[in-house]
């Protein structure tokens, strides 16, 4: 559950967004959509920590990561990310690691990373280097990397902006899953026909 | 227009520089300097000042014979003129110009043979063991035991140390006197068996005191010296016309005239200098040697010492600027601009990292910000991101320029020589004053090059390893 109110957020004088409220549900999917350039990214990066914003609350399954701009100690804030994770738009791997290093860079579990693998058909592929994976395929990885930090929260930065139409339904049945499986998922992106299949709540920015 | 006007210009320029020449050519006729003769005035008997403090000796009166009977000093010198020198500095007194020769009994050494042209051997003079006329002794080995004089602090003596014939006792024991004179009469009374002299000194004089028959010379020498005349290094033509004056008088008994007035015999004769050829293969051909890596061991302790200090200074210097926290910039910046701007000679090793943190900066600013997002936000701990993230990444952008400044390292290592270390240029320049040949300095360029080939190779496998 994310719950945030009241947010102001400025970038170099220019105001991103100011007293915004959002609101997810546990195990809930929400879409933010809108324009390019009106912060839908920023108002992500703000919910996953790693912006800051000047002003509002948010709160965290429950745990209060910043009150009236007052953030909570690092250690805390820490904590309280470690139920967050995301799958970046332009995927954002470790480019000089290959497949499983970029997973096991981020938690050790084998048998794990060896299911999520499998589980996304790149179990064979986990010793090439990132040049070896198609666009679809990376963004496979991505979202296994996002998975392995065991989060509660996933967030999704425009998921099917690089991908074809073939693998816009993969993401598309994968995010349904997850949310089967009791993620609670935000996905941000401009593509309107995508929203209407995630059948979801929407969050216009 | 402009053509013409280049053309004309060039043709002036021409015309004056042959003009320049022409009249370069008549001032050296008008400026025919005189043949000036190098010498030590204190060598009996070969240069020294007579009793009417005139210059007087066998090399003075071959050399005049030289002069007077070879054309080709007529036709290029004025005169002669014999000129006293410091003989520790006369190698410079050669080189500069102040002398055109050394002759004054200088005996043949590889050293002397390194750094000056030398003529062949005009005289062969020797260490001789002299005993008293009425002794039977045969051969040299036979004077072991007894007691032998020599005049001190002479070649006589190092020529006893290493004959191999006596021991360490009795070369201590030799007897060292203050002159020929007294070394003569300790043998006459029998005090000492025999007296080790230099023999040309010897034979002169016993032809000018009229001591024939009275000693008895072994015909074993316990040295061997050859006297050679010495040229500057490049000046052949000038050692070739002294030979030739040299062997006109052997010919025409002239010398053996001067020889017998001296030393009652006849002791001049032209010669290949003993064991030459082989040492001056080794020395003078290839113009290498063993100093040079030894040179080369000091540049490259400089170079580890410098690169291992300095990449990590400059790295850690790099991660605390790209904190960008506001103090610790200006204070950053400020040692970059001063390391950078001052000469690399002050502060080699703190000028190098200087340059390392801003390359190292480079790559960093380099690395995409994703990385850093993907970082944070998987809860990659700091350790193992920097060390398995961040710096392959930076490296993989720096290593070209790394490589250029390593390289650039490796060459500036020679600027050390201005505080006094011996370092491989150091080695090589030395090298190539002693020989008077630019060879040594070709070897020191292909050793830095072979280091510089290698250090490139390094960096290639390197990027190889770290590009994805």
């Amino acid at each position: 559950m994310i719950k945030a109110t009241k947010l102001s957020k400025s970038f170099l004088n220019r105001t991103i967004f100011k007293d915004l409220d959002f609101m997810v549900k546990e195990g809930e999917i929400k879409a933010i959509v809108g324009p390019s350039g009106k912060g839908k990214t920023t108002l992500l990066n703000v919910l996953s920590g790693l912006q800051k914003v000047e002003k509002g609350t948010i709160e965290i399954n429950g745990k209060i990561l910043v009150k009236d701009g007052q953030y909570v100690k690092l250690k805390e804030q820490r904590e309280i990310l470690r139920d967050v994770s995301v799958v970046f738009q332009n995927f954002n791997l470790f480019l000089n690691l290959n497949v499983l290093k970029n997973l096991e860079i981020v938690n050790k579990d084998s048998e794990k990373i060896d299911r999520l693998l499998k589980r996304f058909g790149l179990y064979d592929k986990k010793n090439l280097g990132l040049g070896g994976l198609s666009g679809g395929e990376k963004q496979r990885l991505s979202i296994i990397r996002a998975l392995i930090k065991n989060p509660k929260i996933i967030f999704f930065d425009e998921p099917t902006s690089a991908l074809d139409v073939l693998n816009v339904k993969y993401v598309l049945n994968l995010i349904l899953e997850l949310k089967e499986e009791g993620y609670t998922i935000v996905v941000v992106t401009h593509d309107l026909k995508f929203v209407e299949l995630l059948n979801c709540e929407v969050f216009s920015i | 227009m402009k053509k013409i006007f280049a053309f004309v210009l060039s043709f002036l320029l021409l015309f004056y520089f042959l003009i320049g020449c022409s009249a370069r050519g008549k001032d050296e006729i008008k400026t025919r300097k005189n043949f000036v003769v190098g010498l030590d005035v204190n060598v009996m008997p070969m240069g020294f000042l007579n009793e009417k403090g005139d210059l007087d000796g066998v090399d003075i009166e071959l050399a005049r014979a030289v002069f007077l009977n070879n054309p080709y000093f007529q036709s290029h010198y004025i005169g002669i003129i014999f000129q006293p020198i410091n003989w520790d500095a006369k190698e410079m007194e050669l080189n500069s110009g102040n002398i055109d020769c050394i002759w004054n009994g200088m005996s043949y050494t590889n050293e002397r043979d390194e750094q000056m042209k030398l003529s062949r051997s005009y005289i062969k003079n020797s260490q001789i063991l002299v005993v008293s006329r009425d002794s039977n002794i045969k051969e040299l080995k036979e004077a072991k035991g007894k007691t032998i004089c020599t005049q001190k602090g002479s070649t006589g003596f190092d020529a006893i140390k290493n004959s191999n014939i006596f021991s360490e006792k009795e070369i201590e024991n030799v007897v060292q006197l203050e002159n020929m004179v007294d070394c003569l009469n300790e043998v006459l009374v029998g005090h000492s068996f025999g007296a080790v002299l230099d023999e040309v000194v010897f034979k002169y004089f016993v032809n000018k005191k009229g001591l024939e028959g009275k000693f008895k010379v072994l015909k074993e020498p316990l040295s061997k010296e050859d006297y050679v005349i010495a040229f500057r290094k490049d000046d052949v033509k000038l050692k070739e016309e002294v030979e030739k004056g040299l062997l006109n008088l052997i010919k025409t008994k002239k010398a053996e005239e001067i020889s017998k007035k001296w030393f009652g015999e006849n002791i001049i004769d032209l010669k290949e200098v003993e064991g030459k050829q082989k040492n001056s293969v080794k020395q003078n051909d290839f113009g290498f040697s063993f100093e040079l890596f030894k040179g080369l061991l000091v540049s490259l302790k400089l170079f580890f010492l410098c690169i291992l200090l300095s990449i990590p200074l400059g790295l850690l210097i790099c991660f605390l600027r790209v904190k960008e926290i506001k103090i610790l910039n200006i204070l950053i910046d400020s040692y970059t601009l001063l390391m950078r701007g001052t000469p690399l000679l002050l502060q080699i090793l703190l000028n190098y990292a200087a340059y390392f943190v801003e390359i190292f900066r480079g790559g960093y600013k380099s690395i995409d910000r994703g990385q850093f997002d993907a970082i944070k936000v998987l809860d990659i701990p700091k350790n193992r991101a920097i060390f398995r993230i961040i710096l392959p990444q930076m490296f993989n952008v720096c290593l070209p320029s790394l490589c250029n400044e390593t390289i650039t390292l490796v060459k500036d290592t020679a600027l050390i020589f201005s505080i006094g270390v011996v370092e491989l240029l150091t080695v090589s320049k030395n090298m190539v004053n002693n020989m008077v040949s630019i060879k040594p300095y070709l070897w020191a360029a292909l050793l830095y090059l072979l280091v510089c080939f290698l250090i490139y190779c390094l960096f290639k496998f390197f990027e190889k390893k770290l590009k994805y």
